[in-house]
């Protein structure tokens, strides 16, 4: 079974045992008074590192969402944002998390899926073997566990850890010299990389 | 001090995490290409049979043996002629063997390629052939030639034998830039058109100039991928095993061999190898030339080479090469002749004769190799041709349009005295 797939079930697994746990008071003990349902706007930037046999190195991503979030504990969102895994990505994604607590220092897990779009030229760069066309972004997944600290009323920062999968690729038409049509040639990578992000939460 | 532990376990496992996700690439490839048409292995195992005579359509390589002329058609099977008199050649069978280009007889005993096999055949009764052995995977890479307007897909032997191609559009995954980044799968082995040839060996028939197979008694070398010359053990007839496997660093070609001399043609050269182990061939000495196409023949002091362009061996010149092999780990060049387009050839005594492509059939007196070309004895123009077996004043030659025969006992009189048709001539 791929990685991710497995990461990311592993995680939304934790979801009932940390359902289990008694929610917190709505007030925290220093005072500060943590919001109950209602929309929030996320702010994140996230370093992805991972090894990477085409040099690429770790990037930067920059996400932006809306969410909701019930009396339960679960957000539902949407976001976008600026990725850049070997090409510029535009995401669009949905956003879902569970916040088990109502206290002041909050964990919570969260899942992203959606779709990255390219945002590169399509460059016609022609070489001796044949020329590049197009690149294409592709399925974007993110699975991650975190905690939120309410230093304000409406204001929190964020910390977390999780696992990203962005797929793209390049597609090239090589020259072949007999008959037929050029060869069509589409190089994939995917991206599986570990993600540490810092964010902030307005409510 | 446990809020230390606790911070450096943090960052030990975060440090871990970090490093362990690894991109993965990879590329899909979609092209028309020749795909491979499989035969289940069993089927093919058992697809040696006998038929009636059959018209000659793409004839390959020719053997003597016996007053039988055994010629080849590209990759069908073997065509067998009675030839106890040469002025009235008669088809009497072929052997459906499935892949075959390359043939020996030693005995009555005829080894024949058969894609990726080599098989055994006892032909005690020349209308009776019976298959008494098979090795199995000794040409692993043999496949036939498809479209070569279009580049091979993958093949994928545990489907079975690859008998044919067909054009499709194929996506294929790979890592990326395997190969090199070209698409054409040049390690493929074609079943190599062409003819043969070889010197006698006791017991064994005689070929053309252009074999992958040679008999050394009960030693059979054979050319088992451009880069692999193996050395089979057949002295018990119905239980043939490789004893040798040689890498040569050059794309072979054509066997030939005098004596305990094994001289092998390639596409940059002509390598000599020691026989005194029959059973372990060693390399002794190489002559370099251009790249091209060249089988070889010798008497032990000269050999010939012809080389040749229009073919997949490149090269850009079309010669006739004399090396003296006199000191056999020193050859040298003595002197090279411009031909028209040479395959095979062939010598007896004073004569050589040169299949000069479409320029036809030329016979030399090799007397004096510094001046071969002014002692050209006779020419066929009129056929297309590509090997000879010479043989006691009976040239035997196979050409674009059919097996003609010569009796050459007067040199100064040469007569075509038979002419088997190619179907549709």
């Amino acid at each position: 079974m791929p990685r991710h797939i497995v990461f990311i079930t592993g995680l939304l697994l934790t979801i009932p045992a940390w359902s289990q746990l008694p929610a917190g008071p709505d007030k925290s003990a220093d005072g500060v008074k943590i919001p109950g349902n209602g929309y929030f706007i996320h702010l994140s930037i996230s370093n992805l590192a991972g090894r990477s046999s085409n040099e690429e190195p770790d990037r930067l991503s920059i996400h932006l969402l809306s969410a909701y979030k019930t009396s339960k504990g679960l957000s539902f969102g949407a976001g976008s944002g600026i990725d850049h895994l070997e090409i510029p990505l535009l995401p669009f994604y949905a956003y879902l998390r569970y916040d088990p607590f109502k206290t002041k220092f909050s964990p919570y897990v969260w899942l992203k899926s959606g779709y990255a779009v390219s945002l590169a030229a399509d460059d016609q760069e022609n070489t001796w073997y044949g020329s590049y066309t197009e690149s294409k972004g592709g399925l974007l997944l993110n699975a991650g566990i975190g905690f939120v600290l309410y230093t304000w009323p409406n204001i929190g920062i964020n910390m977390g850890v999780g696992y990203r999968f962005q797929k793209v690729s390049e597609t090239y038409h090589d020259y072949w010299w007999g008959g037929g049509e050029d060869a069509v040639r589409e190089i994939i990578t995917e991206f599986n990389r570990f993600e540490l992000q810092l964010g902030i939460i307005f409510r | 001090m446990k809020n230390l532990l606790k911070t450096t376990g943090f960052f030990i496992l975060l440090i871990a995490a970090m490093t362990a996700c690894e991109d993965r690439r990879y590329e899909l490839i979609t092209y028309e290409a020749n795909v491979p048409v499989y035969m289940d292995l069993k089927d093919f195992r058992n697809s040696f049979t006998m038929s009636e005579p059959v018209e000659i359509k793409q004839p390959g390589k020719i053997y003597f043996k016996d007053g039988y002329l055994f010629v080849n058609e590209y990759s069908k099977g073997i065509h067998v002629i009675d030839n106890s008199d040469p002025a009235n050649p008669e088809k009497i069978a072929f052997y459906n063997i499935l892949g075959n280009i390359d043939m020996a007889i030693c005995g009555n005993i005829l080894y024949a390629d058969s894609y990726i096999d080599l098989v055994a055949i006892d032909i005690s009764d020349i209308n009776n052939p019976v298959e008494i052995d098979r090795l199995e995977n000794v040409f692993p890479e043999s496949v036939p030639e498809g479209d070569i307007w279009y580049p091979y897909s993958r093949v994928d032997s545990k489907k079975g034998v690859v008998v044919d191609w067909k054009v499709r559009t194929v996506t294929e995954k790979r890592e990326v830039y395997e190969q090199g980044g070209w698409i054409y799968h040049n390690m493929l082995t074609y079943t190599a058109a062409g003819a043969v040839d070889g010197s006698w060996s006791a017991g064994a028939g005689k070929a053309g100039s252009m074999a992958r197979f040679m008999l050394n008694n009960e030693f059979l070398y054979l050319i088992a991928h451009p880069w692999l010359l193996k050395t089979v053990d057949t002295e018990s007839g119905n239980e043939m095993h490789i004893v040798d496997s040689v890498e040569v660093s050059r794309d072979m070609e054509t066997l030939y061999r005098l004596g305990d001399k094994l001289f092998i043609g390639t596409t940059t050269g002509m390598l000599i190898y020691g026989l005194n182990n029959p059973d372990k061939p060693v390399f002794l000495s190489s002559y370099d030339h251009i790249t091209a196409c060249d089988p070889v023949v010798t008497d032990g002091t000269y050999a010939y080479v012809t080389l040749r362009t229009g073919n997949r061996c490149g090269g850009n010149q079309n010669l006739l090469e004399v090396i003296d092999i006199s000191s056999i780990t020193n050859p040298y060049l003595v002197k090279s002749y411009p031909m028209y387009n040479p395959h095979g050839l062939g010598i007896e005594g004073d004569l050589l004769f040169i299949c000069d492509g479409a320029a036809g059939l030329k016979i030399y007196d090799r007397t004096d190799p510094l001046g071969i070309l002014n002692n050209q004895l006779a020419h066929f123009p009129d056929i297309d041709t590509y090997d000879v077996i010479p043989l006691d004043g009976i040239l035997m030659l196979i050409g674009e349009d059919g097996i003609y025969q010569y009796d050459y006992t007067d040199i100064q009189n040469i007569v075509l005295i038979s002419h088997l048709l190619i179907a549709g001539e």
